[in-house]
């Protein structure tokens, strides 16, 4: 698995260097909105790299020699699916490199790095990844573009939406009973009860993922 | 256990073609030239072979093993060429070879170099700036550093210029050298297969044809050629007719009986694959059934 890892970041030699210059724009633009900023950067990064990998697996049909290979299906989609943490991680440790330089520097940005905005970030970087996995496993990456795309939108748009519409409307009582019920847990408390559903979601979406690439045909 | 490949009644349906319940089988120590038109089934079997497509029915067994039930250990022991690239362009020769050797639990690193220097495949350039022929060697050299008993080839010649298919045959043909590894090569250019082939086996529109020696396929059809007013209608002896202006040209199974029927006013000579392939699997008016 670790090989495949390192070839889908090989590959992108590029991307990475261009996720750098995003990383430092991201910084710039989306200090102004608190938290989501950093969750939006992550998750735009760790998007850019995951998507761009399948998009270079398609463009090779490399799928092709993976299968040819002495390499179980099961190792493939997992692959995949950690890799996307590693490219959260690079993403991470981009911001955070950012954060450290212009705190360093003392310039005069509010540069939203803190735990909601990781957590925020590792559940968008897996709620996405989970509905986009088994749609490229399924057709590939081409045939599942447009689907990945609106996916993308509706997360970025949708999500912070609803976090705007739910605060707008504090007085509806779900958004009350959350909020209250929220602000008596830690940090540590609400990370846990995020990540029970999120990991489920996660093991049902390999799972959906393995199936399709079982029957999948090159 | 000399069976390194077995196909039995192996049948694929896709909309507008089908597999047709074929049957191949490759012993060890040999190399088997799949021929057959484009579009006749060729790279289907292989694909099905690998365990890239799912088959309808039928058994692929190799080295005696269900090829779905035993796929990692098979894999192992087979190496691959296809005929066209589907490594990462992206990354350079060393880096792809890194990615793919941990895989193997046989690989070699000293024939890997070998094969590089052989081939003076540039290890640090990226696989998209190789040419055509350097990206064939390139899989070539890893197909064989890992020992494979097998080599499966699904025409890996095609788009070679001819000095590099001449290469390539070279190394397969020195590569029997050693008894345990079989070739299963398919290709739509005889040719590559007059110099290396042992056994013959013809697919054409999902069916098999033939199956069996290339000497054995060499000795028993001839050519016949002759001039049109000596063609009668008992065409019976052909396999495949052509006919101009000038006269007819055929395939037959039965030197003999042609012999006895034309007498001396014909000339006979010795078919190539092409000719063989070319008479059974034309799509022509003139087509004889042999059976």
């Amino acid at each position: 698995m670790y090989h495949l890892i390192k070839k889908d970041i090989l590959m992108q030699k590029r991307a990475l260097k261009l996720s750098i210059l995003l990383i430092i724009f991201f910084t710039f633009t989306l200090s102004n909105i608190g938290p989501a900023g950093l969750t939006i950067g992550v998750l735009a990064i760790t998007y850019q790299l995951a998507l761009g990998a399948s998009a270079l697996e398609d463009k090779n049909n490399s799928d092709i020699i993976l299968i040819s290979l002495p390499i179980k299906r099961t190792t493939i989609v997992l692959s995949k699916y950690v890799s996307i943490y590693f490219y959260a991680a690079y993403a991470i440790l981009g911001f955070y490199l950012a954060y450290l330089i212009i705190n360093l520097l003392n310039l005069r940005l509010d540069i939203p790095f803190n735990f909601t905005g990781l957590i925020g970030a590792i559940i968008a970087v897996t709620l996405f990844c989970s509905i986009s996995f088994p749609l490229i496993f399924k057709y590939g990456f081409l045939k599942a573009k447009m689907a990945n795309l609106i996916i993308f939108f509706v997360f970025v748009f949708g999500g912070t939406g609803l976090v705007s519409y739910l605060s707008e409307n504090n007085k509806l009582m779900l958004s009350q009973d959350l909020i209250t019920f929220l602000k008596n847990r830690s940090d540590i408390e609400i990370f846990i009860i995020l990540m029970v559903p999120l990991v489920l979601i996660l093991i049902c979406s390999y799972f959906v993922s393995l199936n399709f690439y079982r029957k999948r045909e090159f | 256990m000399n069976k390194i490949l077995e196909v039995s009644n192996l049948s694929k349906s896709y909309k507008d073609f089908s597999l047709k319940g074929i049957n191949i089988t490759l012993e060890k120590g040999y190399i088997m030239g799949f021929i057959g038109p484009n579009g006749s089934g060729k790279s289907t079997t292989i694909k099905l072979i690998m365990n890239l497509i799912k088959k309808n029915s039928g058994n692929i067994k190799i080295f005696g093993l269900d090829n779905e039930q035993n796929n990692i250990a098979i894999k192992e022991r087979i190496g691959f060429v296809y005929d066209e690239n589907h490594f990462y362009e992206e990354l350079t020769v060393k880096e792809m070879k890194d990615v793919i050797s941990p895989f193997y639990s046989r690989w070699d690193e000293r024939i890997f170099n070998k094969y590089v220097k052989d081939f003076e495949l540039p290890l640090n350039k990226e696989i998209k700036h190789l040419s055509k022929g350097m990206k064939m060697k390139f899989s070539l050299a890893i197909a064989l550093s890992h020992q494979a008993e097998l080599l499966i080839m699904d025409e890996p010649t095609s788009g070679l210029d001819p000095l590099i298919r001449s290469e390539l045959l070279d190394v397969l043909q020195s590569l029997l050298q050693d008894e345990n590894k079989s070739i299963f090569f398919s290709t739509h250019i005889t040719s590559d297969l007059d110099k290396i082939a042992d056994f013959i086996t013809l697919i054409n529109n999902g069916e098999i044809i033939l199956s069996k020696t290339k000497d054995e396929l060499l000795e028993e059809h001839c050519i016949v050629k002759g001039s049109k007013k000596q063609l009668n209608n008992d065409q019976g002896n052909f396999i495949g007719l052509k006919q101009n202006d000038f006269g007819f040209e055929a395939l037959s199974k039965n030197k003999k009986e042609v012999i006895k029927q034309f007498g001396d006013s014909i000339m006979i000579e010795k078919p190539t694959l092409e000719d063989i392939m070319v008479f059974y699997t034309r799509r022509s008016d003139h087509h004889v059934s042999s059976h």
